[in-house]
C-alpha cells in the first residue's frame, strides 16, 4: 500500500515512544488495518525487547585493583620525571637563551680582539713630527713590536685618538717604514686604514 | 589510610538521606582533586561501559581493556572537560572512539573472531541461577545468537543499536556521541532493527 511508506518512519517512532497523542491513534488505526506494516511493527518490537533484556555482564572482580594500580603508576611516574610536560618547554627554552647568549658572547670576545689588533689608527692629541721620530726610534729599538698582526690590510698603534685622514696618511707611511724596519724582512702594504 | 572505592550498598543506604551527586558535580570535584569523586564515577559507569563496548567489540577480555583505557583518558584529561555537554557523553565519546580504534587495528590484522567459530568450541558459562536448566541453557544460546547477529552488522548500525535499544540512550544524546544528525541515528537505528529482524526472525516465532 502506498500509505505504508508515509507510515514507516511514525511506525518506528510509536515503537520508541515519541509521537504525539493523535499521531499514535493514526498508527494504531493503520497498523489495525495494514497485515504488512503490523508484522514490521510486531518484529521491531520483538527486537527492542531482546536487546533490552540480554542479560548484562559484569566486570572482572579485580577491575577496580588494575585500575587503581595503573593511576597509581602513572602517577609515580610522572612526580620521577624531572622534565614534566608542563615545565619541559620553559626549560627547553632557557637552555636554548643560554646556548645563544653564550654563543654571542664568545663571538663578541673574538671579534673585540680582532678589532683592538686592527683597530683605526690611534694617536696621541698633541702628537707633532718630532714625537713621531722618536717615536720611530723606539719603535726601531724595539725588538719585538707591540700589537702588530699579520698578515694585515692596517696598521695598528694602540692607544691614543684618531686623526684626520690626511694626517695620517703621512703619519702611515712614515709608520710602515718604520715597521718595516722593526720586521725587516716583511713587507707591510697597508690597503686602506679604516677610521 | 588507604582510599578504597566507596561501595555501592552504602550509598543505597544514605541515598534517603544525602541527595545523589550529578555526574557533572563529581567531575567537577574531580577536577578540584577529590579522588573519591572520581571513584564513583567509576562505580557508576564500569558495567553500563563494559556492556556498551562488548557488544560493540565483541570479546569481553578486550572490551574491559577498553574501559580501563576509558577510566584512565577521564583520569588524564579530566581538565578538558566542560560543562556545556553532559559528562555521560564525553565518557561514551571515548569509549566509543577507543572501540573503533580497536575495530579497525583488528580489521588490519584480520584478527580472528571467537564469534566466528563454531558452538562446540565455545565455554558456555553456565548461571547458577537456573530452575530449568534446558531453559537455560536456551536462553544462553539464544543471548549467544543475538550477539552474533549484532556482531555481523556493520559498526555505524551495530553502534546505534546498542546505543539506543540496549543502553537505552536518547536520540539527542547519541547524535553527540557519535557526531551524526539526529535524523541519521534514526534512520541507522531503524535500518539495523530491519536487519536484525530479518535475521532473528525464526527466534521470536519459535515462542
Amino acid at each position: 500500500m502506498p500509505e505504508c511508506k508515509s507510515f514507516e518512519e511514525k511506525i518506528f517512532d510509536y515503537v520508541d515512544g515519541l509521537l504525539p497523542t493523535e499521531a499514535r491513534k493514526d498508527v494504531v488505526r493503520h497498523l489495525e488495518e495494514c497485515l504488512d506494516c503490523s508484522e514490521i511493527y510486531e518484529g521491531v518490537t520483538k527486537v527492542r525487547w531482546q536487546l533490552r533484556n540480554l542479560n548484562s555482564i559484569k566486570v572482572s572482580p579485580d577491575f577496580e585493583t588494575v585500575l587503581r594500580t595503573r593511576i597509581s603508576m602513572e602517577r609515580s611516574l610522572s612526580r620521577r620525571s624531572f622534565l614534566n610536560r608542563p615545565i619541559r618547554i620553559p626549560v627547553y627554552a632557557a637552555t636554548g637563551a643560554l646556548a645563544f647568549l653564550a654563543a654571542f658572547f664568545i663571538l663578541n670576545l673574538s671579534e673585540r680582539q680582532s678589532n683592538n689588533n686592527s683597530a683605526p689608527l690611534k694617536i696621541p692629541p698633541s702628537f707633532s713630527s718630532s714625537q713621531f721620530s722618536s717615536n720611530q726610534a723606539k719603535l726601531g729599538r724595539q725588538s719585538t713590536p707591540q700589537k702588530i698582526n699579520y698578515p694585515m690590510d692596517r696598521l695598528t698603534i694602540s692607544g691614543g685618538t684618531s686623526i684626520s685622514s690626511s694626517n695620517l696618511e703621512r703619519q702611515t707611511s712614515a709608520l710602515t717604514d718604520s715597521v718595516t724596519k722593526i720586521v725587516p724582512e716583511r713587507r707591510i702594504q697597508p690597503v686602506g686604514v679604516e677610521f | 589510610m588507604v582510599e578504597e572505592f566507596g561501595s555501592s550498598s552504602k550509598s543505597k543506604q544514605s541515598g534517603a538521606r544525602d541527595k545523589k551527586p550529578s555526574d557533572e558535580d563529581l567531575i567537577e570535584r574531580f577536577q578540584k582533586g577529590d579522588l573519591y569523586a572520581f571513584d564513583l564515577i567509576v562505580k557508576r559507569y564500569k558495567e553500563q561501559l563494559l556492556n556498551f563496548v562488548y557488544r560493540f567489540v565483541g570479546n569481553q577480555e578486550e572490551a574491559e581493556d577498553i574501559v580501563q583505557e576509558t577510566f584512565l583518558r577521564v583520569y588524564r584529561k579530566r581538565k578538558a572537560y566542560k560543562r556545556i555537554a553532559k559528562f555521560s557523553t564525553w565518557i561514551y565519546t571515548i569509549a566509543g572512539n577507543l572501540s573503533r580504534t580497536e575495530l579497525r587495528r583488528r580489521k588490519r590484522r584480520k584478527f580472528f573472531s571467537i564469534t566466528d567459530m563454531g558452538y562446540e568450541d565455545r565455554d558456555y558459562e553456565i548461571s547458577d541461577e537456573g530452575y530449568n536448566p534446558e531453559n537455560h541453557v536456551e536462553g544462553v544460546i539464544q543471548e549467544e545468537i543475538i550477539h552474533k547477529e549484532i556482531n555481523n552488522l556493520s559498526p555505524k548500525f551495530r553502534e546505534v543499536i546498542i546505543l539506543r535499544d540496549v543502553q537505552e540512550l536518547s536520540y539527542e544524546e547519541i547524535s553527540k556521541i557519535i557526531r551524526v544528525p539526529i535524523g541519521t541515528v534514526k534512520s541507522r537505528v531503524n535500518r539495523g532493527r530491519l536487519k536484525l529482524q530479518s535475521r532473528l526472525g525464526y527466534l521470536m516465532k519459535k515462542k
